[in-house]
């Protein structure tokens, strides 16, 4: 705005201020020599100021001035009064061309105020805009807000009289000749500003002032828009601006009145209306205004920053590059240039010598000022005219702006994204990136065009692919941590947690950086390696990752989380007093954390783990009381109620249950609430109660409920009333009716329960009836599924399941007709056969159709089985974290620990098969055949590594502890292998004796590995042993070796 | 007197060919023009994903073409339309209404929200009837 203000007022009152430099020079030196006023009458005083000012001696010309006010100042004389005033506004005009505005204002102030007041337009308008220029803006607006009114002048005498400078005394032509002073007359009116300038003085009353000009009205328009706008009074601005748009001639002026205007109307939040006015001003010759462009891309962000990205958007692609507004002047200055019959320009880019684009321009112009000097001048040369001076500013302005191309083209990619226009952000920020690849904005731009193609894109591979390819060659800076937040971005979309895993060791290749935003990425992608972890059921490792997190990324926005998921993780672990520990740990420090709820429901939980029932009602009660919207309330309610069961009190239980169904967010809320209530009637035989309970649930929640269990408790329920038939009847009902839907797993629950009532409440004959009926239902159904459902269910009846199953292998061949239990009878026949042609695809239809079947488990196995057996190892351990992710550490999955450790043990990686068979010990659900096979495989892991003592004691521990799992085959196993390492470690006779303990053993002696005993002992011996077994005599062998091996 | 006006600065032949420099000249509309066709040619390939990309590019570069900016902008809506990615085809022809306002583009991009419209309506009528 200074400029845009300091280029209009120049034209009037100040034209040469660029060239005040040299010219104050030589006159300052003048004006410090002293100066005899006494010798000078006042007229004389004039006459000297008036040729210092012929001669461009501004300052020079203060000290006669001055002493002339001084000296006249008490005169009553009309003439000196009005002599005094012209002075009075000289003196400002001088000040303001010699940039001492306070004086200059001093001076206006007094001119205005005092009469005669021949011209308060001219005054009040340039101190209007001398205050604008320094800062005193409510000074300015009071100013120009006068000025506006066109004040006439005042205090002028009632007769105009005509100066006829012939009648003049030589005194009052103030040392003037009558020609000199007609001259001057002749000229006065000049509006040219220097003319004014250096105007003698005329001592009488001139023309009345005239009103402004159209041109001087939108000035002062503008200074006093720019002035509210500057005390923030911005409503009040815009009258003003809307008089610069609607009256200024000028397309440049009137395009950054609009674009002011806009900025006043994004900050006045009228996005609307500014975008209104953004659309007007790209039709305008001010788009080419540099200040126009800059004052766009600035509106630009106040609008992206408010969320008003249409508008921004509009905004930033009107914002034109540097090479077209080069362009755009070079053009206008050449246009000119011809109209004067000068050479035309051309504007030519250059690079330094290092190939380096840099700024030529500003040199240029400087060596071009050089040259423009009064003697260059005076030697004759052609005169640039302003204009053209101006547009070589205008020129050297663009040039002299860094580079801001690439920062538009991101913006656009941010707008594009945050809009909906995804391909557009990508192609923007691609952009961006080819132009800079290892610039700042390059590679932010290439960090945000991967977070764009993860979401809402979903290109994960192409972000996997580019992303990768990156990693390998930066790993220092900000740059390579985004990066890499972006692929855990795309893996995490795709649940790909052990891809995340995948990423730690080039996470932690990064080059080490203190920087704060650095640091901050870097405790994100640990963080997210903990949850990958969690997600991967890895639990140890998770908590070792948040404490990690925690303990090195103090600063991280994570570690309010990360404190959370540590103990999260400890109650994975079944680590209940740890996880206590840690969750108050989380409760003391985040008392307005986001888990409060969730954090206080789990400490009830550690603390029902560790059976303190009390404190754990009083932490559920805490939830149930705090935070009733927590999605973890209805939760609380149920285990609440299940304590309350347990203690007898009914009545409260019930009231908790219900509490629970009627707040229930979901179906599996509301299941385990319902069917514990009717739990807890059964035991009261509050038959109609559950009955009640169970169809309220069904209206409830419909397609969502759990029908197998619902239609379980009504058949359940008629069964205990006595009413078998109905109870028989309920279950049939509900096969047929829901049984033909080949997704309807529920129905799967009722077969397997009604196969259990059916061996075990029926009779002969109601059994018998039950098989007609299923039979007809058979018959009459057209849906495969059905078909299949009640063939199973037949056969589970009659105990020929294992026939249906190997028919079935053969007989279905489109298995997306076959329901989850005929799948899973499909999976045991293959097992039985050793057929794993199909395993693939069983694998692929559960987990596309069933994932929540329970019959998934043996697809899954079977699968891992094939995998293993043709030594696809890696396939298979995939198959394994796959298959523990889903299940966990349930009992039936152990064979997925126990072959990952064999998968490692193949491999040779010792170590962690170790670990692997040791973790089965650490699962209580995994005791019994899972822990007999790890500890023989932990003897195998010990002996193929070499050490064969070790691997003594853990076959010893396998025969000795898990001699009846298995049909004691591990124990079997271990004996022989127990004999084997002793032998190979020279203890012969306690091999043997080792061989002896076994023929002894009632659990393996009958097993086949026993003749490998028998074989070893030979006959004789072996013979004795039986017959000792045959006489009832037992022995107590045992093999003792030393870690050492000194004692045998 | 001595006026010492605007015109005491010569002309000098050292800045007729005043040296400056900047990010490049305005990019040729004739690169515009070959990347409106190969997205063209992406599309009528059955490859409308490969298309949008292509004619992204154009917006990218080229924005302020008017001759092939709002041509592009027009083909990656209906792109958006023909990869069933509704919300984007909308928000892209609403953006080309403003941006164009007036002009033949922004009436083709208010033809394509009818178009949308309907495409809207007729998928919730068969999601309702299933």
């Amino acid at each position: 705005m200074r400029n845009f203000l300091f280029k209009t007022v120049r034209g009037r009152v100040g034209r040469f201020v660029l060239l005040t430099g040299f010219l104050l020079a030589g006159s300052r030196l003048r004006a410090e020599e002293a100066i005899d006023f006494s010798a000078f009458s006042a007229s004389g005083l004039l006459g000297a100021a008036t040729q210092q000012l012929s001669n461009d001696e501004y300052d020079a010309a203060i000290p006669y001035l001055t002493e002339y006010m001084n000296r006249m100042t008490d005169s009553d004389d009309p003439r000196v009064k009005a002599l005094i005033q012209e002075v009075r506004l000289k003196l400002a005009k001088i000040s303001i061309y010699l940039e001492d505005p306070e004086a200059a204002i001093q001076y206006l102030r007094d001119y205005t105020q005092t009469l005669p007041l021949y011209k308060p337009r001219e005054a009040l308008k340039i101190l209007a805009v001398t205050l604008y220029n320094e800062g005193d803006y409510e000074g300015c607006i009071a100013a120009a807000t006068n000025a506006l009114t066109e004040p006439p002048p005042q205090g002028l005498p009632e007769e105009k009289k005509q100066v006829n400078v012939e009648e003049l005394t030589a005194d009052e032509r103030g040392g003037y000749s009558v020609r000199q002073l007609k001259r001057i007359e002749s000229e006065y009116g000049d509006d040219e500003p220097e003319a004014d300038l250096s105007q003698g003085f005329s001592g009488e009353m001139s023309d009345p002032e005239p009103p402004y000009t159209e041109e001087e009205r939108v000035l002062i328009h503008m200074t006093l828009a720019e002035a509210y706008s500057a005390v923030d009074d911005l409503q009040a601005s815009l009258p003003h601006y809307q008089y610069v748009m609607d009256h200024a001639v000028a397309e440049d002026r009137r395009g950054y009145a609009i674009m002011q205007m806009v900025d006043a109307l994004i900050r006045l939040e009228r996005a609307n209306e500014a975008e209104r006015l953004i659309i007007q001003l790209s039709k305008t010759d001010a788009r080419y205004d540099i200040r126009v462009n800059m004052a766009m891309m600035s509106a630009a962000s106040a609008l992206f920053n408010q969320g008003e990205y249409d508008s921004a958007l509009i905004l930033y692609r009107m914002v034109l590059p540097r090479g077209l507004l080069i362009a755009h002047q070079e053009q206008k200055m050449n246009d000119r240039c011809r109209s004067l019959n000068l050479p035309e320009i051309k504007v030519t880019i250059v690079t330094n010598q290092t190939g380096r684009v840099e700024t030529m321009f500003g040199r240029k112009y400087a060596e071009f000022s050089q040259v423009s000097t009064p003697q260059a001048a005076a030697a004759g040369q052609p005169a640039m005219p302003m204009d053209l001076i101006e547009m070589q500013e205008a020129i050297a302005t663009v040039v002299a702006l860094p580079p801001y191309e690439q920062d538009l083209l991101f913006r656009m990619g941010q707008l594009y994204g945050e809009e909906g226009r995804p391909w557009e952000a990508v192609a923007a920020y691609n952009g961006v990136t080819r132009q800079h690849p290892d610039g700042d904005l390059g590679l932010r731009a290439f960090f945000e065009m991967l977070m764009v193609l993860t979401d809402p894109l979903k290109e994960y591979e192409r972000v996997e692919t580019t992303g990768k390819r990156f990693l390998e060659t930066h790993q220092d800076g900000l740059a390579p941590r985004q990066v890499a937040y972006a692929l855990v971005a795309a893996y995490q979309k795709q649940e790909r947690w052990d891809a995340i895993k995948q990423l730690l060791p080039v996470i932690r290749g990064f080059v080490f950086s203190d920087d704060e935003t650095v640091r901050q990425y870097e405790g994100e992608l640990y963080y997210m390696q903990g949850i990958a972890d969690l997600m991967l059921l890895n639990y140890e490792a998770a908590k070792d990752g948040f404490e990690y997190v925690l303990t090195s990324y103090p600063g991280s926005r994570q570690q309010e989380n990360a404190t959370y998921w540590r103990a999260m993780s400890l109650l994975f672990l079944q680590q209940y007093a740890s996880a206590l520990e840690a969750l108050d740990d989380y409760l003391e420090k985040y008392p307005r954390g986001d888990w409060l709820a969730e954090a206080t429901f789990r400490s009830a939980i550690c603390l029902f783990g560790l059976e303190d029932y009390e404190q754990a009602k009083t932490r559920f009660t805490r939830v149930i009381d705090s935070w009733p919207d927590a999605s973890v309330y209805p939760d609380a309610c149920s285990l609440r109620g299940d304590l309350l069961a347990s203690e007898g009190l009914l009545t409260e239980a019930q009231r908790d249950y219900e509490e629970a169904i009627a707040t229930a967010r979901t179906a599996r809320q509301a299941t385990y609430a319902v069917f514990q209530m009717t739990s807890m009637f059964e035991l009261e035989k509050r038959y109609d109660e559950i009955l009640a309970a169970v169809d309220d649930y069904l209206a409830s929640f419909g397609d969502e409920a759990d029908v197998a269990k619902a239609a379980y408790w009504i058949g359940k329920i008629k069964l205990a009333q006595g009413r078998v038939d109905e109870a028989v009847q309920a279950y049939q009902e509900a096969i047929v009716r829901y049984g033909g839907d080949v997704e309807q797993d529920g129905v799967d629950q009722i077969l397997s329960e009604l196969v259990v009532m059916a061996k075990r409440k029926l009779t002969d004959e109601q059994r018998n009836a039950l098989e007609q009926s299923l039979g007809r239902s058979l018959k009459e159904t057209d849906s495969l599924t059905l078909q299949l459902r009640l063939r199973v269910l037949l056969a589970q009846i009659d105990g020929t399941e294992e026939d249906l199953g190997r028919t079935l292998l053969a007989e279905v061949n489109d298995l997306t007709q076959a329901p989850p239990p005929v799948l899973g009878l499909i999976c045991d026949a293959s097992f039985e056969k050793k057929d794993y042609s199909r395993a693939k695809d069983l694998l692929r239809m559960f987990q596309s159709r069933y994932e929540n079947s329970e019959f998934m488990r043996a697809a899954f196995k079977l699968r891992a089985v094939e995998l293993y057996s043709t030594r696809q190892y890696d396939e298979a351990l995939k198959l394994i974290d796959e298959t523990q992710a889903l299940y966990g550490i349930a009992p039936d999955v152990a064979w997925a620990q126990l072959m990952k450790g064999h998968i490692l043990l193949e491999q040779g990686k010792f170590d962690a098969a170790r670990k692997v068979f040791s973790d089965v010990f650490n699962v209580p659900g995994w005791r019994g055949d899972p822990q007999a096979e790890a500890a023989y495989m932990l003897g195998q892991t010990a002996e193929r590594s070499g050490d064969l003592r070790t691997a003594h004691n853990w076959y010893q521990r396998a025969y000795f502890q898990y001699k009846g799992y298995a049909d004691g085959h591990w124990a079997a196993e271990a004996y022989l292998a127990s004999a084997r390492c002793l032998e190979t470690l020279g203890y012969s006779k306690e091999a043997l004796n080792t061989y002896r303990a076994m023929l002894f053993d009632k659990y393996v002696n009958q097993l086949p590995q026993a003749e490998q005993a028998r074989a070893a002992l030979g006959s004789d011996v072996a013979g004795e042993i039986a017959q000792m077994l045959i006489d009832g005599i037992e022995t107590n062998l045992t093999v003792t070796i030393s870690a050492e091996g000194t004692d045998k | 007197m001595k006026r010492i006006a605007a015109h005491i600065l010569v002309l000098s032949t050292l800045w007729l060919t005043a040296v400056c420099t900047y990010a490049g000249p305005p990019p040729a509309s004739q690169s515009a023009q070959a990347l409106y066709r190969q997205a063209l040619a992406e599309q009528a390939a059955g490859n409308p994903k490969k298309a949008i990309q292509t004619a992204a590019q154009i917006l990218a570069e080229y924005w302020l073409d008017e001759t092939w900016a709002p041509r592009a902008e027009l083909l990656c809506a209906t792109l958006y339309i023909q990869l069933d990615m509704l919300d984007e085809a909308d928000v892209t022809a609403r953006q080309i209404q403003k941006l164009y306002d007036g002009t033949d583009t922004a009436k083709l991009a208010a033809r394509l929200r009818l178009e949308i419209q309907k495409i809207r309506e007729k998928k919730e009528m068969e999601g309702s009837t299933q």
